[in-house]
């Protein structure tokens, strides 16, 4: 674009204002760069929490713009802008953001006068007249603080009275020797924004639209406005000035050159000295009859691959935290592409031997590729916060903060918060919404729900519903706190990004969020919870205190048959990873026989292979039932771990290398970009070339549509190999403590919940199972958590009383400590313990914990509602009984049940569906435990036929039943068929149903509120295994619906 | 020998009070329901409803999803309490003593009331034919004691058990969450975990052992079973004006019904002076002998007070009202009442011109119509017709935003040439996106001289390029 001047915008807001930008920041980038302007500075209001993104295209797509960086401040009804023109003074604004925002709660910051007058040696200042009488004290007071940095900004948007107030502000900066430079208060890219603009604007007073006017802006003049515009608004000199300033800032993010944390290196070291030390230590340790070449050669590798990449610091970064998580009895696992190696090995950061496992470490870093290394480290899920803190120790809260993860608008909050702007009847909008944002809606049910007819809204009140959402959706709303990725810094972290407080309290976040770090460079290490370390340590601790043997995980054999074995029978509840309603019905099929295998049935039951189609393929190679080969000889080395057929992430990254010429930095895009790839959009063009570059290189389209579907899955749950062998090797871990300490893993898993995908009750049921004796709550015999008692030589797990619900922790721990040595013998003894409350007494009574004090919990609850404890319990009318035997009526099966179900969510009695069909209040149906067997005895009825009939087998055996149990699972995976997968128990076992979902979406009230249901349907199993299930025709709400809710767990 | 009859209560249960008071017969043909005051939860709901799943207690979003079409409101304590009392109105035409069961129900004291209605049958014929008219369902149930017969209706476990052996063997049947028991929910709990779950077992159980245990409140309320203690507090005849005036004869012409109207204006004031109260609105109905009732509505202000600033108000109303025929009676019922201000003499005069004006918008506002008087407004919507455009007298928002533009504009603005007016500041865009008004807004204003009339104007252009002029400034 051609104009007889240059400009350069200095006052622009991005959507990262949150609800006042009506704009994303590379929108107003690329719209600046197509009008032609020199240089934009984004000065979001107290934040650069929008700068990487601002930054990230210029420097992609080598936009010729300058990006200067700054941030608008409010305070007194004043406002001013500051920006940054060199690297000092992006550090002095970032760390007057984190003063005022520390000031505050979340989201919030608070700003005065004196916080302008020290620590902005650099920064430029850019003053807004507020309309005062003592605007020329005021700007006075700014030209001091900033000399020869201080501007008079003059914006004249063309509301009421704009011309007179630029004159005035002109005037202004005359009078105070200060010049004058024009801006335009941008908060959108271009003006027809200006509606999304009002709507952020009714969204954040919480109020329709037409009752906020006063709070919307007059007109659109809030954009970036083309040169015709600038040229007759504002004088030359004015315009002149902008480029004056643009030109005197230099400050590139590409600056901010991190430096990792140096002091965890011994003074007399250099930080590869000191790593190699370590790693040649820990080689020591895990070899220590003796390093095989072949681990040597790797280490070598390795190191010199760390050496030239200069990551030396992260690695010893992760190995500090660990080597602390470690002093503590903290059990923890690595996992990501760094952790697969044998430094990581050495140095303790992961369990698996990458050298036994055959995983190349180049597989996972290149010297080609520009990424950061990554290592995400599991913690136990009740000790992380342990680690956090210890972080912040370590480094003190200016050198160790949160990642932040941007909250943006999904469609559920968008038609909220839209509808509430165009004044909806919010009741009636909740009312659409629980009906079409429900599981079983149709694709496009935002459009269907806006067009409802009881909405009541006109053609014109639709077609603008619908721009708005389409706008709004990908809207960040608020900076809330990563899972866990800590940002760690050598010097403090306000140099390079501010700091502002989480909602947690004691927590603070960056402004930044992942991809932001990844793009400038900065290390983030992620420190995670996993909730199944918990339960091995547990075990582990369980396993040494009764059975007097330490284990370590590195004590674990890696390759014991039986436990393979247990897991090729789908036997793996409560086992990590492996144990959902998927994952099981797949073991039995792909039959995992070593550490690999598991390595990819881990990764194989996610969206990214469903959806490429790539698991059936995978399972009739595996079963050698297709030939494996390789679409061409190129991508045999990709793809021969896995038979020919891509399965992980990193596959499908080489794959695009070497199928679609793809280069290292297009992967590395690729690979960053695998979240937007469904969004298209800013990836459209990546997507098309993959495709162009495949069809060129003579791939099938078929082959061709199936990578790019299988991208669309990892873009939800993306899930390389390098994470899956973290995973693997902690669900075989626990798959053999499972085998061979099944009382003590249970007992952890017990003590460890919530966690995992089960139940106490379905665990304790699989524990019974497998013959572990499980005995009840009791006041004489449980500790707090549950325990291991002896039993005939073998080991039965005693109940504590944490699963007591309403049972108060320190009442409980005081109730243990006073206990006499032979138990409490009669009830008056219960009355000294400190803090025991009638409550605790009915939540003891409910779980039958007076089991040797009385004969039943009704008697139990009779007498100790009599006990005089501390607190006067009543009651002024009536003076002590003598105690009379007045015996209550005894409560019959039915009513323990329920009881045990209330007071602990598990019964050690009769199986509910059991005890119902004894008196006869459900009908007969085919148990679970039967079910294999009918379908066996049909397989040979039909194999007999087929052999005496010289038929064809039909492909599986299908027999009609009716099976009835608790619903124990609801569950629907995002595949294309919209299948529910619901799991009914019975007191024999589980049954798997499928649902169909037409059927779902007829019997809704039944397959979402009911707890037990009967189902016919056809039972179904194929030829070569034992996988069955029951595919639905018809769901009904059984009569005998129970007294108590039994926790299903749904729609995970 | 004494009538079986001589202590007698009947107790009436209304289930869905608070419904039925706010959807009235809406609530016979369609799913209707209440909510709780958490927004959040069902409170109550209609068997309609019921019948498709939805249940008290439920989410709101559980009900949505179960019931496709269904009106709601929120639930109301006073609306309940208030129609409690008005059905307690209608009992005490029949019953002396009466005593309101908030939140739900009204104990009545028959035994006594019978010899004047002629027998237990011929009582309950009236009463139940005056509450079916008031529209609630309702649970009726006679009993020894006050709260057998309450027990009884609630429950619905028989409406007339006269022999008192046989109550007391109904009422042992109930379960203890059936008895309204003075305790919490987590005391009743306790009971049925203890396997205490009927009247029958809870009766068993040693009394003073239960005493100690749950409180005097528990023994005294059991003891009520059987020995007759009153419920609730005793009902007393509200305060209220609702009188009829039938005429000695048909009056034709409408301005004549001022004279009698006098009468009951006179009556009214009396009864408001009485009782300190101030009232808002004069309801007239007027009965013919044929035709359905004409009503005759007049709102006063706070200016209005006493029968004679009442009867202008009303003589100008009846000036416009047409009679299809002749009137018989005369209803007055006064609304809104409300306590009279604290201060009623204007000591230092200064509200006199202000209540000069409102009393003469009353008068303007009876003689033309509410929607005929309109006043200036300045809103704060940014299109200037629309943010100046009168509104109807007492409909302002109270907010008012000027603008430096005139206060009334033209009613559409006139086509202008451009070149016979100075511009002297300007331009001032407004533009307002789509979602205000189909293909959005967007004009230019300025404000201008125009030599020839020697005037300020307000002058625009509109997005097709053209001018005009929107109004003057004074």
């Amino acid at each position: 674009m051609s104009a007889d001047f240059d400009y350069a915008e200095l006052h622009c807001l991005s959507n990262h204002s949150f609800l006042r930008g009506a704009s994303h920041p590379d929108e107003l980038v690329l719209r600046a760069a197509e009008l032609g302007y020199q240089a934009l500075a984004l000065t979001d209001e107290c934040s650069v929490a929008g700068v990487v993104k601002a930054w990230r295209p210029i420097k992609e797509k080598r936009v010729c713009l300058k990006l200067i960086i700054g941030s608008e401040f409010r305070f007194d009804d004043q406002g001013v802008v500051l920006l940054a023109p060199n690297r000092q003074a992006y550090a002095q604004l970032c760390h007057l953001i984190t003063r005022a925002r520390r000031r505050c709660g979340k989201g919030d910051y608070s700003i005065t006068r004196a916080d302008f007058s020290q620590g902005l040696d650099d920064c430029f200042c850019l003053w807004l007249p507020s309309g005062h009488s003592d605007d020329l004290k005021r700007l006075h007071g700014f030209r001091n603080d900033f000399p020869e940095r201080c501007w008079v900004l003059v914006e004249n948007l063309l509301d009421e009275g704009a011309f007179e107030r630029a004159r005035r502000a002109i005037a202004l900066a005359e009078a105070a020797d200060v010049p004058a430079v024009c801006g335009n208060a941008v908060l959108m890219h271009h003006p027809q924004r200006k509606e999304l603009h009002d709507a952020l604007t009714a969204i954040h007073y919480r109020q329709p639209l037409d009752q906020v006017w006063l709070h919307l802006k007059p007109n659109a003049e809030n954009h970036l406005r083309s040169f015709n515009k600038l040229r007759s608004l504002y004088s030359p000199a004015l315009l002149a000035e902008t480029m004056r300033i643009a030109e005197r800032c230099h400050f590139d993010l590409s600056e901010l050159s991190y430096s990792y944390p140096s002091d965890l290196v011994p003074g007399q070291f250099t930080a590869p000295e000191y790593l190699r030390l370590l790693v040649r230590q820990g080689a020591k340790r895990r070899h220590p009859k003796g390093i095989s070449a072949a681990f040597e050669e790797q280490l070598d590798k390795e190191l010199a691959l760390i050496r030239e990449k200069g990551y030396e610091h992260y690695f010893l970064t992760v190995y500090d935290i660990v080597r602390f998580a470690r002093s503590q009895g903290i059990l923890c696992q690595g996992r990501g592409s760094a952790a697969n190696s044998a430094v990581c090995y050495c140095l303790g950061i992961t369990e698996v031997d990458p050298v036994a496992g055959k995983l190349v470490f180049e597989r996972f870093i290149s010297t080609g590729r520009n990424e950061p290394p990554d290592i995400d480290v599991d913690f136990e899920h009740e000790r992380r916060e342990e680690v956090i803190q210890y972080l912040y120790r370590r480094y003190g809260r200016k050198r160790a903060a949160l990642a932040a993860t941007l909250i943006s608008y999904r469609p559920k909050s968008a038609v909220r918060d839209v509808g509430r702007a165009l004044g909806i009847d919010l009741a009636q909008l909740e009312r659409r919404l629980a009906n079409y944002g429900w599981r079983y809606r149709s694709k496009n049910w935002i459009d269907e729900l806006v067009q409802d007819e009881g909405l009541g809204l006109s053609a014109q009140q639709i077609s603008v519903f619908k721009r708005l959402l389409a706008g709004i959706l990908g809207f960040p709303r608020h900076l809330s706190q990563h899972v866990g990725g800590f940002v760690l810094t050598d010097q403090r972290i306000a140099d390079y990004v501010p700091i502002e407080n989480a909602a947690m309290a004691e927590r603070t976040v960056i402004q930044w969020d992942k991809d932001d770090l990844e793009a400038v460079g900065l290390m983030k290490v992620d420190v995670l919870a996993l909730g199944m370390l918990t339960a091995v340590r547990k075990t582990l601790d369980l396993i040494r205190q009764h059975q007097g043997k330490t284990l370590r995980l590195q004590d674990i054999p890696q390759d014991d048959a039986e436990v393979y074995a247990m897991i090729q029978r789908a036997d793996t509840i409560g086992v990590f990873q492996i144990e959902s309603r998927a994952q099981m019905s797949m073991l039995p099929r792909l039959k995992p026989k070593a550490f690999y295998d598991l390595v990819v049935q881990v990764a194989i039951v996610r969206p990214g292979p469903i959806h490429g189609d790539m698991v059936h393929p995978y399972l009739r190679r595996r079963l050698g039932q297709e030939k494996v080969d390789y679409p061409n000889d190129a991508l045999k080395d990709v793809l021969e771990r896995t038979l020919g057929v891509p399965i992980f992430q990193e596959q499908v990254i080489s794959l695009a290398r070497v199928a679609a010429n793809f280069s290292s930095d297009e992967a590395n895009t690729l690979r960053s970009s695998m979240a937007s790839w469904k969004k298209t959009g800013h990836i459209s063009d990546l997507r098309d070339k993959l495709q162009a570059n495949m069809r060129a290189n003579g791939y099938t389209e078929d082959f061709i549509q199936r990578i790019n579907r299988q991208i669309e899955g990892f873009g939800e749950y993306g899930f390389p190999e390098s994470h899956a062998t973290g995973f693997a090797m902690i669900a075989y871990v626990s798959s053999w403590l499972k085998h061979h300490h099944p009382a003590a893993f249970c007992c952890a898993l017990l003590n460890s919940l919530p966690m995992g995908f089960y139940s106490a009750s379905q665990l304790v049921q699989d524990v019974r199972r497998h013959g572990v004796e499980v005995r009840p709550v009791d006041i004489n015999a449980s500790a707090w958590d549950s325990t291991l008692e002896a039993s005939n030589q073998d080991w039965a797990i005693r109940l504590g009383l944490c699963r007591v619900k309403g049972l108060n922790e320190t009442v409980a721990r005081a109730l243990i400590a006073c206990r006499p040595s032979d138990g409490f013998q009669h009830w008056r003894q219960l009355e000294g313990i400190p803090g025991l409350s009638r409550r605790d007494l009915e939540a003891l009574a409910a779980a039958d914990a007076f089991r040797t004090l009385s004969e039943n919990r009704h008697q139990a609850r009779w007498e100790s509602a009599a006990l005089n404890l501390q607190a006067p319990l009543l009651k002024d009318a009536f003076e002590q009984p003598v105690t009379t035997d007045y015996a209550l009526p005894a409560p019959d099966a039915m009513d323990n049940l329920v009881e045990d179900y209330h007071s602990q969510g598990l019964t050690l009695g009769q199986h509910p569906v059991q005890l119902l069909r004894e008196r006869g209040q459900i009908p007969d149906s085919v148990c679970a435990d039967q079910l294999l067997v009918l379908a066996e005895a049909e397989q040979a009825r039909l194999e007999r036929l087929a052999e005496q009939h010289s038929l064809p087998l039909p492909e599986r055996v299908r027999i009609p039943v009716q099976v009835l149990g608790l619903v124990t699972n609801r569950q629907m995976p995002k595949t294309a068929t919209r299948i529910t997968f619901v799991t009914l128990e019975d007191d024999t076992g589980n049954i798997n149903v499928i649902v169909r979902l037409t059927l779902a979406q007829s019997s809704l009230k039944v397959l979402t509120t009911r707890s037990l249901i009967r189902v016919t349907g056809v039972l179904e199993k194929a030829l070569d295994n034992d996988v069955i299930h029951v595919l639905a025709d018809r769901l009904e709400a059984l009569e005998a619906e129970l007294e108590f809710s039994v926790r299903s767990r749904d729609y995970h | 020998m004494p009538s079986p009859y001589q202590s007698l209560w009947l107790y009436l249960h209304f289930p869905l009070l608070a419904l039925e008071a706010r959807f009235g017969e809406v609530a016979q043909s369609r799913s209707v329901l209440l909510t709780a005051s958490d927004g959040r939860t069902v409170k109550q709901c209609n068997a309609l409803a019921q019948a498709q799943g939805v249940k008290p207690g439920m989410t709101l979003r559980t009900a949505y999803c179960l019931v496709d079409n269904v009106a709601q409101a929120s639930y109301s304590a006073e609306l309940e309490a208030a129609q409690l009392r008005n059905l307690a109105v209608i009992c005490y035409q029949y019953c002396a003593d009466i005593r309101l069961c908030a939140p739900l129900g009204l104990s009545l004291e028959v035994g006594s009331m019978l010899r004047w209605h002629g027998g237990l049958d011929a009582f309950i014929d009236v009463l139940e034919s005056a509450i079916k008219h008031s529209g609630h369902g309702y649970q009726l149930a006679l009993g020894h004691t006050p709260l057998a017969a309450r027990l009884l209706a609630e429950n619905r476990a028989g409406w007339r058990v006269i022999d008192a052996p046989a109550e007391q063997q109904q009422l042992a049947k109930l379960s203890i969450t059936q008895l309204a028991l003075p305790l919490e929910a987590r005391d009743i709990r306790s009971l049925a975990a203890m396997g205490l779950k009927t009247l029958q077992q809870l009766r068993q159980a040693p009394r003073s052992e239960l005493g100690y245990r749950f409180g005097q409140a528990l023994i005294d309320h059991l003891n009520a079973l059987q020995k007759p203690r009153e419920l609730g507090e005793r009902f007393q005849l509200p305060p209220c004006y609702d009188e009829r005036l039938e005429l000695w004869h048909e009056v034709a012409a409408a301005d004549a019904l001022i004279f009698p109207i006098k009468r009951l204006l006179h009556g009214l004031d009396a009864y408001l002076n009485a009782r300190q109260l101030s009232t808002g609105k004069l309801c007239f109905s007027l009965a013919h002998r044929e035709a359905p009732v004409t009503p005759l509505t007049i709102q006063l202000n706070s200016a209005s007070r006493g029968s004679q600033s009442w009867a202008v108000l009303v003589a100008l109303a009846l000036e416009r009202l047409t009679l299809p025929e002749p009137v018989l009676i005369i209803g007055l019922r006064a609304e809104a009442l409300t306590a009279r201000d604290a201060i009623n003499e204007d000591l230092l005069g200064d509200r006199r011109p202000q209540a000069e004006a409102q009393h003469l918008l009353a008068m303007l506002a009876s003689k033309l119509g509410n929607q005929s008087i309109q006043q200036p407004n300045a809103g704060a919507d940014w299109r200037p017709a629309l943010a100046s455009r009168p509104v109807a007298v007492g409909q302002t928002t109270g907010a008012s935003y000027a603008r430096a533009q005139p206060a009334l504009l033209l009613a559409q603005p006139e086509p202008i040439d451009p070149t016979h007016y100075h511009a002297l500041s300007g331009p001032e865009r407004i533009a307002v996106p789509a979602w205000a008004q189909p293909g959005g807004f967007q004009r230019d204003y300025y404000r201008a001289w125009h030599p020839k009339s020697r005037s300020y104007h307000w002058i625009s252009r509109h997005r097709d390029g053209r001018w005009y002029r929107e109004g003057v400034f004074a």
